[in-house]
């Protein structure tokens, strides 16, 4: 491999942590924001989340006095976890820096490692609403991840592989223009998105908005933290938005995505880097749409929308193979 | 005369068709009568789409099927239904024999009985992809309605299950076996109508007389 190449390729590995890194809270605004504009209020800056963060991280930390190192690590390996994800995605080029390691499989229990972490965590200061928190966050997990493995794997099937940026490179470069207007694609697309609702704690399942104690899932966990933790904890929560959205918009509305071969053309690379952003920003906004004109479910009810969405991913398997795998 | 290509039509087909089995789960995964009959609305709004392909692609009697389709199953039925929704003055959720998830998982292993079974009578070969597609869907969407009238307990469900099925059957007859005679179809579209008064005035009869239309209800002798 030559120099040229290997400049390139770093390049792609940094701006995409970048990217990832710093995109992530601003998708958080965005999605606050347009929720505050349907509800016919000004809503926070745009940059709020940004001074949250920073002010977090400047704050002081207190811990409880019967929690133990497992409560002061948490945050770091939910942090590193989910930034590690960052590195397994396509963004705004088919080229995925870390793919010899691992592929969407290994996405999926990378963030299964931050939700464990999570889960003792809240268990770990002894406070009511922590295990309270942990316990509903584990059962529903118990339900979302098939859900999640069953959607992702209908795109690998079509696509041939469990590697998302194969996959993307494989949709996006389809002759067939109408391969994404398949019912096997738009099922297992909603199946996803129901998955993401659920796992970043939107509303159907979750409300990121209040305190609730009889709501609350992802809030109750991370009840406990304060100051540097917290910034850790909330900005990885954001960065998983963020991989959801990624994986929504690259893995099965490729278009626009650059291929490797172009990555030294710099007028390919902001049109890629234009359109992802602007399907990022599509797909928050949709979810803010969902939040406003939905109510959030009962408790109890959670796992009916969620059998929803796995059964929804298991016809999208089949009906893949039903209609002879023509998509 | 525009013209669509062939292959986004058939591909519109079974797009529509999926949604058809896509809103037949739905009635499994949710409990409110309305709902269901807004999702018979849906389902019969995408059959008409189904008939509205198959009329573009040449057979343009079929237009008339989907002008009809959308006049009964869309407007009239589903409005006659929300009226006895509202005159019944029924309690608004069904009861289950079975809970959603368990069912919803037993109505995909339906989907996947349908496939083995259309799978040996039609085998592969040119052109009978399609068909055996929409045959596999709408022996599935059959099976769903068989099932939902099986597992829900409330007699309008039971009711939304039979024209879900109806439906079914419809989706092959357009699909396939490019309709009928004008005058068959007419004729199965005046029974189906008949059939839904019928049912509404039999399930009204059975909410004077019992005060639910919960048919475990029925069992009992009542003088």
């Amino acid at each position: 491999m030559d120099w040229n190449q290997l400049v390139l390729r770093m390049a792609v590995i940094l701006s995409q942590l970048l990217i990832f890194l710093l995109l992530a809270p601003l998708v958080i605004g965005w999605a606050r924001k347009v929720k505050a504009f349907m509800t016919n209020r000004q809503g926070p800056s745009l940059w709020q989340p940004y001074y949250d963060l920073a002010k977090q991280l400047r704050k002081e930390v207190i811990v409880s006095e019967n929690a133990s190192w497992i409560f002061r690590i948490t945050p770091y390996i939910v942090f590193v976890s989910t930034f590690s994800v960052g590195l397994l995605l396509p963004f705004f080029t088919s080229f995925v820096p870390l793919f010899f390691v691992g592929d969407v499989i290994a996405i999926i229990y990378l963030l299964a490692i931050a939700r464990f972490f999570l889960a003792l965590a809240g268990l770990d200061a002894a406070s009511a609403f922590g295990g309270l928190g942990s316990s509903r966050e584990m059962s529903l997990s118990a339900i979302i991840e098939p859900a999640m493995i069953l959607s992702l794997f209908t795109i690998a099937v079509t696509a041939h592989s469990t590697s998302p940026g194969v996959i993307a490179n494989e949709i996006s470069s389809n002759p067939n223009s109408f391969s994404w207007f398949a019912p096997s694609h738009l099922f297992a697309f909603i199946g996803l998105f129901i998955v993401a609702l659920a796992e970043t704690g939107r509303i159907p399942v979750d409300n990121p908005a209040t305190h609730l104690e009889l709501t609350m899932v992802h809030e109750a966990m991370t009840l406990e933290y304060s100051g540097r933790y917290w910034a850790f904890i909330e900005w990885a929560a954001s960065m998983k938005f963020l991989v959801f959205l990624t994986l929504l918009a690259n893995l099965f509305f490729p278009w626009g995505i650059v291929p490797e071969a172009q990555l030294f053309s710099p007028s390919a690379v902001a049109m890629g880097f234009g359109i992802y952003l602007g399907k990022i920003l599509i797909l928050t906004t949709l979810v803010a749409f969902i939040e406003c004109t939905t109510a959030k479910l009962r408790l109890f009810r959670v796992p009916d929308l969620l059998a929803v969405s796995f059964v929804l991913s298991l016809i999208a398997l089949v009906l893949y193979f039903v209609l002879g795998g023509r998509a | 005369m525009f013209s669509i290509s062939p292959q986004l039509l058939d591909q519109a087909i079974e797009m529509s068709a999926a949604f058809m089995l896509v809103s037949s789960f739905l009635v499994l995964a949710i409990k409110r009568l309305h709902v269901h009959v807004r999702l018979y609305a849906i389902q019969s709004l995408f059959l008409t789409a189904v008939a509205v392909c198959v009329g573009l692609s040449g057979e343009k009697h079929i237009f008339w099927v989907a002008a009809l389709t959308f006049l009964f199953k869309v407007i009239i039925i589903p409005a006659l239904f929300a009226r006895l929704i509202r005159r019944l003055n029924i309690q608004q959720e069904t009861q289950l024999t079975l809970n959603v998830p368990a069912s919803l998982l037993i109505a995909a292993g339906l989907v996947f009985g349908a496939d083995y079974l259309t799978r040996t009578i039609l085998t592969t070969g040119n052109g009978v992809e399609l068909s055996r597609n929409i045959l596999t869907i709408s022996i599935a969407v059959l099976l769903l309605g068989l099932f939902t009238m099986v597992t829900r307990k409330k007699a309008l469900t039971q009711v939304i299950g039979f024209l879900t099925m109806e439906n079914g059957l419809f989706l092959t007859g357009i699909a396939i076996a490019k309709g009928m005679p004008l005058l068959v179809e007419l004729g199965v579209f005046f029974d189906v109508l008949v059939a839904v008064f019928i049912m509404g005035v039999l399930l009204h009869r059975i909410n004077e007389t019992f005060d639910t239309i919960n048919v475990e209800k029925l069992t009992k002798l009542k003088g």
